[in-house]
């Protein structure tokens, strides 16, 4: 049975640490008060995620995220019939509980599910604000304080995989990007915990890795790896050992392309 | 005479990474020379350890991206050594500060002690600055050089042809000639001559300079009575004494430049830049490492054409004819008909039923004919030659409708499609101007490129298709990939003409069907001589059609008939290997 990942997060006593970049604060906050629907978008390792973790702590929500993937089904959203020993029991799938229980609902990378799929969060993401359980024959009026959020990364996603317009058009948006030098500067000092010159190298280098065309590279060197970088060398590793392992190896396959990044990073960090 | 360091430091990444777009990167073979730029090209001295040598780069890279060497007023440098070196340390700073951003940090404490404190804010104020009486600090050798001459050459037209051993001989000879017949040395009869004006005006496209190294170029290998009657000769009356001297100087300059660098491809392999062989028809062997392809940028400064011209609807008939192409199986889940039952639907169905709801019935799973299995490299012919207009329109129009219909038609079937624009100015200069790649989505961004394709040179078809065979290899990641030429004509390119060029063209036509790539030159509209064409590409790669509509009609089959040309090669091929 394919179940998609669901985690119910109580809400957090502390928000996770996010440093916001443009208004998407009060976007987000203005939304929720208005019980409007939410579409974060964005590459990937901008923070998407963790900024609606940041926000649902901040709004002292509970939040459900679920993981879509291509086989995920209307059912695994909704709930379905289980069979339990001879009887049949309902059971609430992760978006009927947000319903009920008044939580943010964040549908991950929603695009990578059918569209069909994504056709139940229709009447709840317009004015009716209502789940149809259809085997039930039931009408879920959603808690006043539910909100749903979907996010997703324009980028790589092909043409075949977009959103439908009809699911797109009853969202709020949100375009997130990486942060500017200096905030991922704070970032980097505050989550990674390097120096000050240790994360002022970092920066630079990340700065001018994403000169680095498309034709070049797919995808440019995340907040999320320069983060990942900075642990390393918390850790104990030299900054040029730590940048090609989480920065450069996740990034391409390609030995000559690599070859020349390793340059650039020789060029940047300190051995 | 090389040094290690350029054959296992590819610095080419890192010069993109700075300056914001790709750089080419020669390596000059001189040991003792300096690092410049022309404003599209950096030289590197190829005998630097490995961290000068990222240096002298940077300092390089930080000028292109200031555009230091797009200064209007270049030619005040010429002849003054120390005024190009004022300029050069103004320049350095400025464009260093405008990307400091970006550049490492040891580099910028290196940088701090050169500090002039003149703040200039554009190329044209640090000329100004360098020609007051203010105390700069004198450049370190790391910063390099500059080279005015080069940089107004670079900016001709005709600028990408070399300038061979023989022809500059003749040159210095006219020049000494001009020399012996004009002793006088009168700084005011040199003000009042109108060869004068060639050095204090600003050099246009159609420039006296321009046009006297037109004439150079152009020289015949023996020069006969005819060339001696032509302008050169006419322009030439005009030098004397010092601007005579001046022109010596020149032929130096040009003199020391020639020859003596190689691409950064040649010497070691590099993201962005790849060397191949060339077939040679009269040894009956290939040339190892003879060429050298690059992927830059597009970025012509005058669009070629607009782009509101390209095609915005979508092309149904074309969509509808490509729609069929290349189908691989594909499971389907969730069918009421197939070979298997799934479990999930099947355990759900038995649940509904129970509950006693009707229940979805598709609970099959079946292999159908669905999948996209198509990777197509769509190749823009962006020579000279295609700005011939034939009728009403250029040849270059029709091209780019048409690569641009097809580049939306296979993209909106959900084919992997990229697209590239290229030209080459003989073997170390083949250009892939880059469109689009294979994972970029299609979007505003690739027809604004195509609107800044420069449009210029020749066709160097071997080079090309191998290495648009090799992106097709390396990136497509498909069963089955084509490749679309869309050219105007036969090959042609400096030493490759000929029996030679078709023979090369064929070669690597047989090499990429050999990896699996059927490849396919399409020609639109062009008046091109048919026999010829046919005799390089062969009756199964080649499709003229008249007009961008008759596509529709015409394409399946030719592109049917390539696929099955090159997957049987392919399979004779893998025998072949097998059995070897």
């Amino acid at each position: 049975m394919q179940v998609a990942f669901s985690a119910d997060n109580a809400p957090a006593d502390e928000a996770p640490y996010y440093l916001p970049s443009g208004n998407e604060v009060e976007v987000f906050t203005a939304a929720y008060r208005q019980h409007l629907p939410l579409m974060l978008k964005g590459p990937t390792g901008c923070g998407k995620t963790r900024f609606v973790e940041h926000m649902a702590a901040r709004l002292g929500r509970s939040l459900i995220t679920v993981a879509c993937h291509e086989d995920i089904t209307a059912a695994d959203l909704v709930g379905r019939y289980l069979l339990q020993g001879g009887d049949t029991v309902w059971v609430d799938g992760p978006l009927t509980r947000a319903v009920r229980s008044g939580a943010i609902c964040y549908l991950d990378e929603v695009v990578e599910a059918r569209a069909d799929t994504t056709v139940v969060i229709h009447p709840l993401a317009d004015h009716r604000r209502e789940l149809i359980l259809e085997r039930r024959a039931e009408q879920l009026t959603a808690h006043p304080y539910f909100m749903l959020v979907l996010s997703y990364n324009p980028g790589y996603q092909s043409v075949l995989k977009d959103l439908k317009q009809s699911t797109r058009q009853r969202m709020v948006g949100i375009e997130l990007g990486y942060p500017p030098a200096e905030r991922e500067h704070q970032i980097l000092v505050r989550e990674g915990g390097v120096s000050e010159a240790q994360a002022t190298d970092l920066i630079k280098l990340a700065q001018a890795i994403r000169q680095l065309d498309a034709s070049l590279l797919p995808e440019v060197c995340s907040t999320r790896t320069l983060v990942s970088t900075a642990h390393l060398i918390q850790a104990g590793l030299s900054p040029r050992v730590a940048a090609t392992a989480a920065m450069l190896q996740p990034l391409c396959d390609d030995a000559v392309v690599q070859q020349g990044l390793r340059e650039v990073v020789e060029t940047y960090l300190p051995a | 005479m090389i040094h290690d360091t350029g054959a296992h430091h590819p610095l080419r990444l890192l010069a993109a990474a700075v300056v914001g777009r790709p750089v080419s990167i020669s390596y000059l073979l001189d040991p003792a020379a300096a690092a410049w730029t022309d404003g599209d090209r950096i030289y590197l001295p190829g005998a630097l350890p490995a961290g000068e040598c990222a240096r002298a780069l940077l300092v390089q890279c930080a000028l292109l991206a200031g555009g230091a060497m797009r200064v209007v007023g270049l030619r005040t440098l010429v002849g003054s050594i120390e005024l190009r070196q004022r300029f050069l340390v103004l320049e350095v700073e400025r464009c260093c500060g405008l990307i400091e951003s970006r550049l490492p940090r040891s580099f910028l404490d290196a940088l701090s002690i050169y500090a002039t404190g003149a703040s200039s804010e554009s190329a044209e104020m640090s000329l100004q600055i360098a020609g007051q009486r203010k105390r700069l600090p004198a450049p370190p050798t790391w910063f390099g050089t500059v080279k005015p001459w080069r940089i107004m050459r670079q900016n001709l037209q005709g600028s990408q042809r070399k300038l061979n051993e023989q022809k500059l001989s003749q040159l210095e000879s006219r020049i000494s000639a001009i020399e012996d017949d004009a002793p006088d040395d009168d700084e005011d009869a040199l003000k009042r001559n109108p060869f004068w004006k060639l050095f204090s005006s600003p050099l246009g496209k159609d420039g006296l300079f321009s046009r006297f190294m037109q004439e150079i170029f152009d020289m015949q290998s023996s020069p006969d009575k005819a060339s001696a009657d032509s302008g050169a000769e006419g322009s030439s009356e005009m030098v004397s004494g010092r601007a005579g001297r001046q022109m010596r100087d020149i032929a130096n300059a040009l003199r020391s430049s020639m020859q003596l660098t190689i691409p950064s491809a040649l010497m070691a392999a590099e993201g962005g830049a790849h060397r191949y062989p060339e077939w040679d028809c009269e040894k009956q062997a290939y040339r190892t490492d003879w060429t050298c392809v690059e992927e830059v940028t597009a970025g012509a400064e005058t669009p070629v054409f607009d782009v509101a011209t390209l095609a915005s609807g979508v092309d149904r008939p074309l969509q509808r004819t490509l729609a069929r192409l290349c189908l691989g199986f594909r499971r389907h889940s969730g069918q009421r008909q197939g070979e298997d039952l799934v479990l999930d639907p099947l355990v759900r169905l038995a649940v509904d039923l129970r509950s006693g709801h009707s229940g979805d019935e598709r609970i099959y799973s079946s292999s159908l004919r669905t999948r996209r299995d198509l990777g197509v490299l769509i190749l823009l012919d962006t020579s000279s030659s295609t700005l011939e207009s034939t009728g009403s329109d250029r040849v270059f129009d029709r091209q780019a409708q048409a690569a641009w219909r097809l580049c939306r038609s296979f993209d909106l079937l959900g084919d992997r499609v990229a697209m590239y624009g290229f030209h080459s100015w003989g073997r170390t200069l083949v250009r892939f101007q880059h469109l689009k790649t294979f994972d970029e989505p299609l979007g505003a961004a690739v027809p604004a490129r195509m609107g800044k394709l420069s449009v210029a040179g020749y066709t160097r078809c071997g080079a090309a298709i191998r290495h648009a065979s090799n992106l097709l290899n390396t990136h497509a990641g498909t069963p089955y990939k084509l490749m679309l030429l869309v050219s105007d004509g036969f090959p042609y390119d400096d030493q490759y003409e000929g029996q030679h060029a078709s023979e090369d063209t064929r070669k690597a036509l047989e090499e990429a069907a050999a990896d699996g790539v059927a490849c396919l030159c399409l020609s639109i509209g062009s008046d091109a001589d048919r026999a010829r064409l046919l005799q390089a590409y062969g009756n199964t790669h080649f499709l003229a059609v008249g007009d961008v509509t008759e596509l529709a009609s015409r394409l399946r089959g030719a592109v049917e008939k390539a696929v099955a040309a090159a997957s049987r090669i392919r399979r004779v091929s893998e025998s072949g290997r097998r059995v070897a």
